[in-house]
């Protein structure tokens, strides 16, 4: 092979890997409004509709699945049999997809007439059309964005308690940061004793509260709810129950497994509560997600 | 830049297919969910493309998937462009000389890929103050997802190779 040809291959590979490095550093040096964050959100915005509509167009095919490799072994050799069960199949598919879609939109109705559901905020429903492609960040993408009122840092809620916080937004998407996250903390308490302490993600997607007291008293299946310090999350949204304590001599604190109440593998719907006109916009749990 | 035979639609081409796995990447693939890890259907993409054309276009599509990635999940920019460039062109430079119509090359090449971009990854990460067991990160997300990837290896190959008139060599952009 000619040398020249060797060198203007090795020329494109730097100048390729010059500038990949020149975004990483300038990306993490510039704020959230900079020059890379807003093309980044340009590019997110053209983006976020074509996922909308795949994830739209998918989710009968994922439902179908679901169901027909559940039902694989009872399947008749009658042929007439068969196809009227196909038949059925295929309706009863759509039946559950729409019951299953009832279900978990009654449980954000029930918790948004629960008494703990935050005063006067508002809420803004959304789907899921994203989420992260990798284990080291717990991330997902919903469909609406500051069209639909949301802003950075509101608290993300689903009928069965806190999924997360906004962590990006465009005009017509958002991303979520997930409790789950390696990032997330959030400030939490018992519900029924005065035990607080900080929920943490781990990369195994598994709830640690940290910094709990080691006198506090705390059982199994106690249930942990965000306490709203630090003005991260909205106050009393359900976090989980206590799986087990590691209660350690050498540690000052006592460390809690938390099991949540969300299925994050499952999320499909969530809800963002919108705070009052006026209200003083959250902080973010962190600046950057790397 | 390519080939008569190619024709001018070439890149338009390249660049549908890159569009097509990111949508790809960030809406079907989360869901293929093995043991904990999902597949990376980008960087096998990425990896295929090269073997076919050579380590400049290996480079080149690497970067522009790895920029639409971080876009398309708000993820710090650069990070898969640069780990994306460096898996096009190695793959291409590598691939040089194997045949192109066995069924090894792409899994091994996928394979060894996938856990360089992983490890480098996770060492990037680490750098970035992110705590993790290392035995969880090689047995939960390194080795999983690069058992994955080897498995998609095959079917993304010949899908690619369908879809860009198989392999091809002149010029700087697809020398062998």
């Amino acid at each position: 092979m000619a040398r020249k040809t060797v060198v203007k291959r090795q020329a494109v590979l730097a100048a390729l890997l010059l500038v990949s490095m020149a975004m990483l550093t300038w990306y993490f040096r510039e704020p959230m409004g900079g020059v890379l964050h807003s093309t980044q959100r340009g590019g997110l915005r053209v983006i976020s509709p074509v996922e909308s509509g795949v994830s739209s167009a998918l989710d009968p095919f994922h439902n179908a699945y679901d169901w027909v490799s559940g039902l694989f072994s009872a399947q008749s050799e009658n042929e007439q049999l068969r196809q009227e069960a196909d038949q059925l199949r295929t309706e009863v598919v759509s039946l559950r997809e729409q019951a299953d879609e009832n279900k978990r939109l009654r449980e954000m109705l029930g918790f948004v007439n629960q008494p703990s559901f935050p005063q006067d905020y508002k809420f803004v429903t959304c789907r899921v059309i994203g989420r992260s492609g990798s284990a080291w960040n717990a991330t997902i993408t919903i469909n609406r964005g500051t069209d639909a009122g949301i802003q950075l840092g509101q608290t993300v809620v689903s009928g069965q308690g806190l999924v997360g916080q906004i962590s990006a937004v465009t005009s017509n998407s958002s991303q979520v940061l997930l409790i789950i996250d390696q990032n997330s903390h959030v400030e939490a308490r018992l519900q029924n004793t005065t035990a607080s302490g900080t929920v943490m993600g781990s990369i195994n997607g598994l709830l640690e509260m940290d910094f709990v007291d080691k006198e506090q008293k705390m059982q199994k299946n106690d249930v942990v709810v965000t306490s709203g310090e630090g003005k991260l999350f909205v106050k009393g949204v359900q976090i989980g129950v206590v799986d087990e304590t590691a209660d350690q001599e050498v540690e000052y604190f006592k460390s809690v497994s938390i099991t949540p109440f969300v299925d994050f593998g499952r999320l499909s719907e969530v809800m963002v509560l919108l705070p009052p006109p006026g209200a003083d916009q959250p902080p973010l749990v962190l600046e950057k997600t790397p | 830049m390519q080939s008569a035979s190619e024709g001018s639609f070439f890149p338009l081409k390249v660049f549908a297919l890159i569009i097509a796995t990111v949508i790809i990447q960030t809406s079907v693939a989360p869901y293929l969910t093995v043991l904990g890890a999902k597949p990376d259907v980008a960087l096998v993409m990425v990896v295929c493309l090269a073997m076919m054309r050579g380590p400049v276009w290996g480079a080149s599509v690497g970067f522009a998937a790895g920029l639409l990635i971080d876009i398309a999940l708000f993820q710090t920019l650069g990070i898969s462009s640069f780990l994306f460039t460096l898996a096009g062109y190695f793959s291409g430079r590598y691939s040089e000389g194997v045949d192109p119509a066995s069924w090894f090359p792409p899994v091994f090449i996928v394979f060894i890929s996938t856990v360089v971009v992983q490890i480098l990854y996770t060492m990037i990460m680490f750098l970035l103050g992110v705590e993790a067991s290392v035995t969880f990160v090689l047995l939960r997300i390194v080795l999983p997802t690069a058992v994955l990837n080897s498995l998609l290896a095959v079917p993304i190959y010949v899908v690619t190779r369908w879809l860009l008139g198989g392999v091809k060599s002149s010029g700087l952009f697809s020398e062998q």
